[in-house]
């Protein structure tokens, strides 16, 4: 604490003497909590837990792509938990309208039906609210492009979505919920929403690992979790025991994000650590973020 | 003549009712494609049937009817075809038929040779058709169906909803692809992502090589198939022999030109008479007639001609009795085959003979099947798909799901509600998700997670019958998939999404619910079963033992 007070007086002085406004930004950026937790309705909690981190301007400046990566992927209403609220979605588009981005794409990639589930989730309707056209399930080859992922300790490329290689900026919107083969889904594994070929990351390569590989490639500037309700068992499809602790979690780390859910929240009625999960302890040890929640500064809030 | 037969050569007139039937021609081909390309789910309720076409085949509704010793309600309208052409002749061949206007249409498409001849003139080939048809009903008579090989409207609904159809799907996509830069620059954001999903189907093959041989000998010898092969046309032939409405001649000159322009060779050489079950009511002679002394007119019942140019070109008693014979030893070999399912014993079920949910038990099933296609063409998964030898020989190009294809959907009963002849019974879709069709089967040989132990269940992510669970026994590192039968449908998402290339998990026909009539509902809970697609994964809720719930490790 004391050397980031430190570093804060240290940088409002030069700021004070030279560049105001650079002196501002990096002020802002050492005064932010890691993490935000704030209890509220879907979208007063999800504007207030990015306000707290330092707003959206923080994470997406004027005329930039962002693509926004929801859970969209089951035909079931908000209420099961499967996919990210609706409204947690449209204050996050909101938001990115405000910071003035030039172009938002609401962007996933499901095995079940298309039509079926941007319908039930609620999502498209609120993105069309927001700007028409702009939220997708992208099923078809030629939306695709292959990319190398040079980091990548197992999966060395796969086929992306152009417009996620074309972004600025990638906001991650999971909902928090169990997964039967990863543990949880939270905003790593939810980038596997991203590429095309997700089964080779389960026939070929081990999970965990290739879900590394791609955060890594494809990591969220911002992650902003819907724990407003939480499935805590039977994921990622449900329906199962369904709690609603009423809290969005938002941060720049996702590693930070994902090891706040599952430190936060009880699953399968255990208390787990984020090291019981493979992909973040693995995320962890490469660098991509922390997942030591005691060494995380969290701000939890209500509105 | 033959800028008269084929052309609109030179300011000639054109008979009222000549012009008539190229318009009517034209608009039940229209008609016909518009219905079928706009059969998907859900069906939209409309004035006609999507299925309209397929009841008016004259001889799917004789030789079904007489297969399944059932009155068919739904193939009515092909009976009543045979009816109007007791009054009118084959004006359903040179009016209605889209079998005949495709070929039709083929020709004008095709490059006229410089030295074209007439049409050929009547053979003895033209016995052939009812030959075919003999056989097709000497099969139908032994309770087995063969009209499939034959019957014009099945298979031309085949022909376009299989192998046209996807072929403009692709050629669509192609341009939506290409023009995607444009609307993006437009900001037509939502069309530029629209793109069409390919339809895929098997045996295009065989529709490539009948229709592509139907064509080219469409050039060298028009209406080949119409004169002397389609089985249906021999049916209104026998049923047209002297139609109240037919071709008359006054006054005749005798200069033949009639006779040589006429597309069947109906026509006498001198002009003057006609063989009427061969005639098509096609108007072309009318319009040849230099002195307008032709013409289709209300006629009296007249016994048939005793001129040998005048009679018609039958198979002889003896060919006809043989033909009928061949049809039942041909159903006699059937009931021999070793996929014959006529009774259960000793016969052989291909693990990948999975039938659409709804199907009746599987002899009737066959017999009524017209493999016309149209479930294939309504089923959104593009899992239905037409057989080639998975049914034996005998279920040749019945529909089979094919679940690594796509799966069946849930929420989807379009097969049973399109099917013109019940083959799939119309279900309700409470009904309908109770219409078990197979059971899925892990093989624990290649299952990521059995054989190396490699986190994955996309299985159990997927199955929306709650019936694949996670089990993950003591020491195991990962999940294990376990297929709970009685809540299995068979519906085919854990095999379409299982990430091993060869689907380590896959739907085989057992415990399939085969009825006809009865309630699948009462049927399924009688065998033990709970089809509920809400229903709870059986996992323990809060693992007791110490152990970690699935997915997580230390």
């Amino acid at each position: 604490m004391k050397r980031r007070d430190f570093l804060k007086w240290q940088m409002a002085g030069i700021g004070l003497i030279n560049l105001p406004l650079w002196a501002l930004d990096a002020q802002a950026v050492e005064a932010f909590p890691d993490v935000a937790v704030v209890k509220g309705s879907p979208a007063a909690a999800t504007r207030a837990a990015v306000d707290l981190i330092g707003g959206m301007s923080r994470f997406v400046k004027p005329g930039q792509k962002v693509v926004v990566k929801p859970n969209m992927s089951f035909a079931r209403a908000p209420d099961t938990a499967t996919n990210t609220h609706p409204e947690v979605v449209r204050e996050v588009l909101v938001m990115c309208k405000e910071a003035g981005a030039s172009k938002i794409r609401v962007l996933d990639h499901t095995l079940h039906d298309s039509e079926q589930t941007l319908q039930r989730s609620g999502i498209r309707d609120v993105c069309n609210s927001i700007e028409p056209g702009i939220c997708h399930h992208l099923e078809n080859t030629s939306f695709y492009q292959d990319a190398d992922l040079p980091e990548a300790k197992e999966m060395h490329a796969n086929a992306f979505m152009l417009d996620v290689l074309e972004a600025d900026v990638i906001i991650a919107v999971p909902v928090a919920k169990s997964h039967s083969g990863a543990g949880v889904s939270l905003a790593l594994k939810g980038q596997m929403g991203l590429i095309y070929d997700r089964k080779i990351m389960h026939s070929r390569y081990d999970l965990a690992t290739s879900i590394v590989d791609l955060a890594v490639r494809l990591k969220p500037a911002l992650s902003v979790i819907d724990a407003t309700r939480v499935l805590t068992t039977n994921g990622p499809s449900g329906p199962g025991n369904v709690i609603t602790p009423g809290e969005v979690i938002a941060s720049a780390d996702p590693v930070a994000a994902d090891a706040t859910a599952v430190a936060s929240y009880e699953w399968y009625g255990h208390k787990m650590q984020p090291r019981q999960v493979a992909h973040i302890r693995l995320a962890h040890e490469r660098g991509l973020g922390t997942m030591d929640i005691d060494a995380l500064i969290t701000k939890r809030t209500s509105v | 003549m033959t800028k008269r037969y084929h052309g609109n050569g030179g300011g000639r007139r054109v008979p009222p009712l000549f012009f008539l039937r190229r318009c009517l021609q034209c608009a039940s081909l229209s008609l016909f494609l518009w219905l079928l390309f706009n059969a998907a789910w859900p069906l939209p309720g409309q004035w006609l049937p999507q299925d309209s076409f397929l009841r008016l085949d004259p001889l799917a509704a004789l030789a079904t009817t007489l297969a399944a010793r059932q009155w068919l309600p739904s193939l009515a309208p092909g009976l009543a075809v045979l009816g109007i052409t007791l009054v009118l002749g084959r004006i359903f061949c040179g009016w209605i038929c889209p079998f005949g206007a495709t070929l039709d249409l083929a020709r004008a498409l095709m490059p006229r040779s410089k030295n074209h001849k007439n049409p050929a003139p009547l053979t003895q080939a033209a016995r052939l058709k009812y030959v075919v048809l003999t056989v097709m009903l000497g099969t139908a008579l032994a309770g087995v169906t063969t009209l499939f090989w034959g019957s014009p409207i099945p298979l031309i609904t085949r022909f376009y909803a299989l192998l046209i159809h996807p072929l403009l799907l692709l050629a669509v996509d192609a341009l939506l692809s290409a023009a995607r830069p444009l609307l993006d620059t437009l900001h037509l954001t939502s069309l530029s992502y629209s793109h069409i999903d390919a339809r895929r189907f098997d045996t295009l093959y065989f529709l490539l090589a009948f229709f592509g041989l139907l064509f080219i000998l469409e050039k060298f010898y028009p209406h080949f198939w119409c004169r002397n092969l389609c089985p249906a046309g021999a049916l209104l032939a026998l049923m047209s022999r002297r139609p109240f409405w037919r071709r008359t001649v006054t006054a005749c000159t005798h200069c033949g030109r009639c006779a040589r322009a006429c597309p069947t060779g109906a026509i006498s050489p001198d002009g003057e008479h006609t063989r009427h079950e061969e005639c098509l009511t096609c108007q072309t002679c009318v319009r040849a007639c230099p002195e307008r002394l032709t013409r289709f007119t209300l006629q009296p019942l007249a016994v048939p001609s005793a001129q040998p140019d005048q009679q018609a070109i039958l198979p002889s008693r003896r060919a006809f009795l043989g033909a009928s014979a061949s049809g039942m030893l041909l159903a006699g070999v059937q009931y021999n085959g070793l996929h014959s399912l006529l009774n259960d014993n000793g016969t052989i079920l291909s693990p990948t003979c999975i039938r659409p949910p709804g199907a009746v038990p599987e002899s009737r099933f066959l017999t009524l099947c017209l493999r016309c296609g149209e479930c294939m063409k309504v089923c959104p998964g593009n899992a239905l798909q037409p057989a080639w030898l998975a049914a034996g020989t005998e279920g040749m190009f019945s529909p089979l799901l094919t679940l690594r294809r796509g799966p069946c959907d849930p929420g989807c009963a379009a097969c049973g509600q399109i099917c013109p002849t019940r083959a799939i019974a119309p279900l309700p879709l409470a009904e309908k998700q109770w219409a078990k069709v197979g059971t899925a089967v892990v093989n624990r040989q290649t299952c990521l997670a059995w054989a190396e132990n490699r986190s994955c269940v996309v299985c159990q992510e997927v199955c929306p019958y709650g019936a694949v669970n996670p089990v993950q026994p003591e020491g195991a590192a990962v999940p294990m998939p376990v297929v709970n039968t009685a809540h299995c449908f068979g519906c085919g998402y854990c095999e379409c999404h299982c990430p091993v290339r060869v689907s380590a998990i896959v739907i085989q026909p057992l415990n399939a619910l085969r009825l006809e009539g009865q309630s699948y509902i009462q049927a399924g809970k009688a065998a033990g079963l709970n089809l509920n697609l809400q229903i709870q994964h059986e996992s323990p809720a809060a693992p007791q033992d110490g152990s970690l719930p699935p997915g997580f490790n230390d």
